[in-house]
């Protein structure tokens, strides 16, 4: 593996060689720094390693609903090789997406543990003045004592802190320290969405996110998110067992939608998965939904064997 | 991924998600053919940056690079109409955050890297789907198929340069979704 290139290069030849480094040091036959002078040879070698490793975790997903396959339908748009059907049905299952890493690390010393189904929720109260109401398909634990902590294993939470009630709150970007508030967690691939409906988060560099700001956090300060006030209603309407859109793609709100059906709605064709849709659904049944695509697109909804939701155009 | 700085992962969390913005914003202002050129040139300044900590809206921030290398390149351009780089200087900068919901059911799009992966020749789908896939290790995937480590390396790179390189072309296909200026101006430009 030579790499040490310093002229310039179209960046599509970037990619390549920026490939082929990930590819060695993956396979640990490149040394970090050899590779730590090419990447700072040129701002260009390093933003295309970026996206190198960014399309490499992505490829992490699929790994990670590969294990959900069996309780999934087959799409319509099944591939023909057999090879790689599994994967594809697997990739159905957007919503089961989970987070990557982590997980070990920080689990080690929870005490009590609260896990959903499929279209499950649950709400527990934790300690006296802390209620913590899990979405579906989700697992939490934590532990009591000072500070109260918590982990959010998988899936979604909404944390409810009483008055002089403090938590920290661990997940695999980091751990966050909650005041007395109101806040909604949820985890999306290897990031967190925290939204702060009231009180405050802070991080270990005294970063911070007031009420009615969302962070989707990757790592673990709030120093480099970008708060949004708009969105809490549809943070928080999993709550009132509803799904609101406005404008989404039908793939978002199908992905959506299926985090609450045991049997998944998978499009059929292609083409439908540019429709942008609004409105807000019940997620206890997907037959107001499908009545929905239905009444404003024409999309067929036909029921395979294993129960799974198909849609494909009139 | 222990080989990544916290810039890069910065990037990759709060930069590379927006990728169709930038080029959309990029091709409107410069035209199609230079649009690559300039988000990647935006990419090495924002990456480049010392301070990556001090960018509170990354999304914005390099949506205001790719718009003020489009104003360098314009100046130096000689074709370019007075008018059309006065109303560049008036078009609204600032643009408004996508929610996160958008931009994680843009990362998650596994129906797509499926169907990427299934455009592979077979021999690098099948290395990437043993690696990433079923997790196997680089070793094991080299013992299983009888091939040599540095193989199983150059499916790898090679699987992943072109899932790459078709990420990039779905996002310039995504550009007609969000026009910011009237596309006969834009074609001006070119």
């Amino acid at each position: 593996m030579s790499g040490r290139s310093p002229t310039p290069q179209p960046s599509a030849d970037l990619i390549e060689e920026a490939a082929a480094w990930l590819a060695a040091l993956d396979a640990g036959t490149a040394s970090d720094a050899a590779f730590a002078t090419w990447r700072d040879a040129d701002a260009r070698h390093a933003v295309a390693f970026a996206e190198v490793a960014s399309t490499w975790r992505d490829l992490d997903a699929l790994r990670l609903v590969a294990g959900e396959r069996d309780s999934l339908p087959t799409a319509a748009a099944a591939p023909t090789r057999p090879g790689r059907r599994h994967v594809l049905r697997a990739a159905a299952s957007v919503a089961a997406v989970m987070a990557v890493g982590g997980g070990l690390a920080y689990r080690g010393e929870a005490r009590e543990t609260i896990s959903t189904r499929v279209g499950e929720r649950r709400s527990v109260a934790a300690a006296p003045s802390i209620t913590l109401d899990v979405n579906t398909d989700s697992e939490v634990r934590w532990r009591a004592g000072r500070p109260f902590r918590l982990w959010l294993e998988r899936g979604e939470m909404a944390i409810r802190l009483g008055r002089g009630e403090q938590a920290a709150l661990c997940v695999p970007a980091g751990t966050f320290r909650l005041a007395p508030g109101r806040y909604n967690a949820r985890l999306r691939g290897e990031s967190c969405e925290l939204a702060v409906i009231t009180g405050a988060i802070t991080d270990a560099a005294s970063g911070r996110l007031g009420a009615g700001e969302i962070a989707l956090l990757s790592g673990d300060t709030l120093g480099a998110v970008v708060p949004r006030a708009a969105d809490l209603p549809r943070v928080t309407a999993w709550q009132r067992d509803t799904l609101m859109l406005s404008g989404e793609s039908l793939d978002y709100a199908l992905a959506e939608m299926n985090r609450y059906l045991p049997h998944k709605i998978v499009i059929g064709d292609p083409a439908l998965s540019r429709l942008r849709l609004g409105g807000t659904f019940a997620t206890t049944s997907p037959a107001e939904f499908l009545r929905a695509l239905h009444a404003s697109f024409g999309i067929e909804a036909t029921t395979g064997r294993g129960g799974g939701i198909v849609l494909t155009r009139a | 991924m222990s080989w990544l700085r916290d810039i890069d992962r910065w990037f990759m969390a709060e930069v590379l998600p927006h990728a169709a913005a930038y080029r959309a914003r990029a091709a409107h202002l410069c035209g199609a053919d230079e649009a690559d050129d300039l988000v990647q040139e935006a990419y090495a300044r924002v990456l480049g940056s010392q301070n990556h900590q001090a960018i509170l809206a990354p999304r914005a921030f390099t949506l205001t690079v790719v718009h003020h290398l489009a104003l360098e390149r314009l100046r130096r351009a000689q074709v370019v109409r007075i008018e059309l780089l006065a109303s560049m200087q008036l078009l609204e900068v600032a643009d408004s955050a996508p929610d996160a919901f958008a931009v994680a059911a843009g990362r998650s799009e596994l129906r797509r890297l499926e169907q990427l992966m299934a455009t592979l020749p077979p021999q690098c789908a099948r290395v990437l789907h043993m690696r990433k896939v079923q997790g196997m290790a680089p070793a094991a995937i080299a013992e299983a198929l009888s091939i040599s480590l540095s193989t199983v390396e150059k499916h790898i790179a090679k699987g992943l340069a072109l899932m790459i390189k078709a990420r990039r072309a779905d996002e310039a296909q995504a550009e007609e979704a969000c026009p910011v200026v009237p596309p006969h101006r834009s074609r001006a430009l070119t």
